[in-house]
């Protein structure tokens, strides 16, 4: 088990070496010039020559990558064009505010999209199940942007019962800065007046992006659990003369679950990098807002970085995933 | 089956309806505008009314902000005013923005210049650090006009109390060019900088240049920082940019009190011991300007009251929110105009009818109207409407299909070719700005293509490959400050050719390089006038490239906001909190 866990944590030092190489090999052969996009179209030529040798742009491509991995084996993400500072500073301001809004909407997602796939499973047929699947229906196929301009049409234009944007009103100065996880930043500070606060931000964007992914969790859990409910232990367990909801709950639930923990985990990265429209709508300072604006600026330090750090979210949470499935199923051994 | 599908359809559409019904029948929002006295004179008139639209279902509003009077006592926000901006700060140090966001919207505010523009007139200058424009006539400039000599108002000083003298906007200004961020772009010309006494300096310049006012009143040119700061935080020989850029070092009316990344947000606290006092009743007391860009959230803020001011809305939003009872709106000539640069050296656009029939071709009125919701102004010039020596040449071209079709026969294009648009995207409707050209193109025969690119490949593409022809590039850049030379300088001279910056049509005529420069060296504003017209008669003949129109900026704001003015060299981020109130 241990020397799994470890052959995975090599790997995924080579794949991360390797998605650098992808990405930074594919940012520096698009044909644009992010010193002159830096500079704006009025910049001299002059100018644009000194930003370039500035950025190191002027080099060859080998030796600006080894730069680039030098710096980044020291912790050091190199320069943001797009904000004129460094990307790990930038990081430390924008990537909380996206942690926040995933483990909210994550969380969303296994509250409800867990049970309300198993009681459609259940109520198979019924109008429960008809409901819920509607629903996961709609979820679908609704665009997440519209989703979230309803939700600011109804909840904030029309109710007035949550704001429209930001982690926080503005003006107000959030709780000391510990993690600048604001809901975690309140509790240790032992604000729950701005807990209050922070979490009424944090409902819309992360109802809205928790929305799609839970239909999708839905209909999964619901089709697993119909087709574990219909194979032969299961009949063999009815037989016996266990009852519906016990065969449901002790035996077919953990086989059923496990493409849906899959999806799950494949859900966290793609979250973190998908919440950018969320982020737009509701002026969320998080990492999809600060990638847009970067993959527009050509900053190619920072869009390296994000993507960098997305691929390492999505194979820790894969490995989480796979470590989860021997907790559900003694049956599955690595090796 | 299908029946039940559906009746769960329609139940699915009534309960969506029914959250729609509720979000328009939810209470009203409404923001108590505090009461106030009577009001007196004061703001400056804004410009025509943009030309009617089909867009935007309702009336079109003013574009003129009505007079009103400060109040002795002004009435105080229980909160900050909010101003949502669109374009992000990248830096707050005045050597290295270059950008309407920072530049006019925020740093204006705490940082002074020696000259500015004045809203009342869209060319007039007036000084602010500086105690007088200098003239020839005041002896500010020499006689071979390549010596200015500055003289500075007494007893002004930075927030930190540091005096303002001619050490400071030495310092400053030298700072600027050290750093070459950009902003240094305005100093070309500028040779050295002599100390004369405390409150006197002089200027010397490589060439004589009509000019030079005007670039030193822009908003991005003599933004003069605190020296005593800088060189405190200087670290490693960076004119203590890494510390200006995240802090306030200025002197103007307001002080940069935070800056939050975060938040996305800039707090600007009213500096109560400005050297230039305050006018009773004037000044907001707290700003902050808070950037939004998606164009929903920011109309649902201003019409919430969340927000006070927007200059980031859509066309159809702008119309529509300014037809309510609650919140004004305004629409002003901007600085930016429609430009379709045309390849000058290769065919077919290097044959100037060729370039004459694709200027009949463009029915700018019925993209204003039909397009842009009538927020433009069509060019009959070379340079915008507003700014100064500009006339309509005898020889204009306008909107006649028949013409261009001429026009195509004479030069050999009887039936037409083809070409390619290159679209970065850089206003809204760009995409369809286009389509309704390549649908009138299509009648004379010519076909355009139309390309979507990123704005990274398209400032490189501009610059270090020239397009080769037919390829041309839709833009909306604009001259630098409101003077018809502006418009020519680097669009048109021979000097700026690419790859390089900025001549991006490759258009090179010997004449028309001696009449910028004779118009630099020419003093007289009447005579200089007589040389843009002569220049304006040549470009409309050579149609270097297209400049079909002068975009309008819209602002809104709710009624209890009172006293703004549009300055339009500023444009439209620049919001004058020091001369505002609430009603």
């Amino acid at each position: 088990m241990s020397r799994f866990i470890v052959r995975r944590l090599i790997s995924l030092v080579f794949v991360s070496i390797g998605i650098t190489l992808i990405t930074f090999t594919v940012s520096h052969i698009v044909p644009s010039d992010p010193a002159r996009l830096a500079l704006g179209a009025r910049a001299q030529p002059e100018a644009v020559q000194k930003m370039r040798e500035k950025m190191g742009l002027d080099r060859p491509l080998p030796e600006q990558y080894l730069t680039y991995m030098t710096g980044l084996f020291r912790g050091d993400f190199g320069d943001s064009l797009y904000t004129r500072r460094t990307v790990r500073e930038d990081l430390a301001d924008y990537l909380p505010a996206s942690i926040e809004l995933t483990i909210t909407s994550l969380l969303l997602v296994i509250v409800f999209g867990y049970p309300l796939g198993v009681l459609a499973s259940y109520h198979q047929g019924r109008w429960i199940d008809r409901l819920v699947n509607s629903l996961s229906v709609i979820g679908v196929a609704i665009p997440v942007f519209w989703i979230g301009i309803v939700f600011q049409l109804i909840f904030y234009r029309g109710l007035q019962w949550l704001p429209a944007e930001g982690r926080l009103p503005i003006g107000v100065d959030g709780p000391p800065t510990v993690t600048n996880l604001l809901i975690l930043d309140s509790l240790l500070a032992g604000d729950i007046k701005m807990l209050g606060t922070v979490l009424r931000h944090l409902t819309l964007p992360a109802v809205t992006l928790a929305l799609p992914n839970l239909a999708y969790v839905v209909k999964l859990v619901r089709a697993n659990m119909i087709e574990e409910m219909s194979k032969d232990y299961v009949c063999t367990a009815k037989s016996k003369g266990l009852t519906r909801k016990y065969i449901l709950w002790k035996h077919a639930l953990p086989n059923g679950l496990l493409p849906a923990i899959t999806l799950t985990g494949m859900l966290v990265g793609a979250m973190l990098a998908g919440a950018f429209l969320v982020e737009i709508i509701f002026n969320w300072p998080g990492i999809g807002w600060y990638t847009l604006k970067t993959i527009l600026s050509q900053d190619f330090m920072a869009v390296i970085s994000v993507t960098l750090i997305v691929a390492l979210v999505y194979m820790l949470s894969n490995l989480a995933v796979d470590l989860l499935y021997i907790r559900l199923n003694p049956r599955i051994r690595y090796s | 089956m299908k029946a039940k599908l559906l009746r769960l359809t329609i139940a699915g559409l009534a309960v969506t309806s029914l959250l729609l019904m509720a979000a328009g029948c939810g209470p009203s929002p409404t923001t108590e505008a505090p009461a106030t006295e009577a009001p007196v004179a004061t703001e400056a008139p804004a410009t025509e009314a943009p030309a009617a639209t089909e867009a935007p279902p309702t009336e079109v509003p003013p574009t003129e902000v009505p007079p009103t009077e400060a109040p002795a006592a002004p009435t105080v926000l229980d909160r900050p005013f909010i101003t949502l901006a669109a374009d992000v700060v990248f830096s707050m140090d005045p050597a290295e923005d270059w950008s309407f966001g920072g530049g006019a919207g925020v740093l204006l505010h705490a940082y002074e210049t020696l000259l500015t523009y004045e809203g009342e007139d869209f060319a007039r200058i007036k000084p602010v650090l500086a105690a007088e424009i200098p003239t020839k006539e005041n002896g500010g400039i020499s006689e071979d006009g390549k010596t200015i000599t500055w003289h500075l108002k007494p007893d002004m000083t930075f927030h930190d109390g540091t005096p303002i003298n001619s050490e400071a906007i030495k310092y400053s200004v030298e700072r600027q060019i050290a750093l070459a961020f950009g902003p240094d772009f305005y100093f070309q010309n500028l040779d050295s900088i002599t100390i004369v006494d405390d409150l006197t300096f002089e200027m010397h310049l490589k060439e004589p240049s009509s000019m030079f006012m005007s670039v030193v009143a822009s908003p991005w040119a003599t933004r003069i920082a605190n020296p005593t700061l800088c060189k405190e935080h200087e670290v490693d020989g960076d004119w203590g940019h890494a510390w200006v850029a995240e802090h306030d070092a200025g002197s103007g009316p307001y002080i940069i009190e935070s800056w939050d990344r975060d938040a996305q947000q800039i707090k600007l606290v009213k500096y109560e011991n400005y050297w230039g006092g305050w006018e009773e009743g004037k000044g907001i007391e707290e700003v902050i300007v808070r950037w939004v860009t998606e164009p929903s959230t920011v109309r649902a803020l201003l019409e919430t009251g969340d927000a006070d001011l927007a200059s980031s809305l859509t066309a159809e939003d702008w119309a529509e929110l300014s037809a309510t009872d609650e919140i004004n709106g305004y629409a002003f000539p901007s600085t930016l105009l429609m430009q379709i640069y045309l390849n000058n050296e290769k065919p077919p656009t290097d044959n100037k009818l060729v370039r004459q029939a694709l200027k009949a071709s463009f029915d700018a009125e019925t993209i204003i109207d039909g397009v842009l919701g009538g927020l433009g102004l069509p060019m009959d010039s070379w340079a915008p409407p507003a700014y100064a020596g500009v006339s309509k040449p005898s020889n204009y071209i306008g909107f006649d299909l028949d013409h261009a079709q001429e026009l195509l026969a004479e030069a050999g294009y009887p039936d037409g070719f083809e070409f390619t648009v290159k679209d970065p995207g850089l206003f809204q409707n760009s995409s369809l700005v286009l389509e309704v050209w390549q649908a009138d193109l299509a009648k004379i025969g010519v076909t355009m293509h139309i390309e979507p690119v990123d704005q990274g490949q398209f400032y490189t593409a501009l610059l270090t490959d020239p397009p080769d022809v037919p390829v041309s590039y839709l833009s909306n850049m604009g001259p630098d400050f409101p003077d018809a030379w502006s418009a020519m300088w680097y669009e048109f001279s021979s000097d700026f050719v690419a790859p390089g910056c900025c001549n991006y049509s490759n258009y090179a005529n010997p004449r028309i390089d001696e009449l910028i420069a004779e118009a630099e060296q020419e003093f007289d504003a009447k005579s200089r006038d007589a040389l843009y017209a002569e220049a304006f008669e040549i470009l409309e003949d050579d149609v270097p490239m297209l400049t079909p129109l002068n975009f309008m900026h819209t602002v809104a704001m709710r009624d209890y906001v009172q006293g703004y003015h549009y300055v339009l060299a500023l444009s439209y981020q620049y919001v004058p909190y020091e001369e505002m109130w609430i009603k």
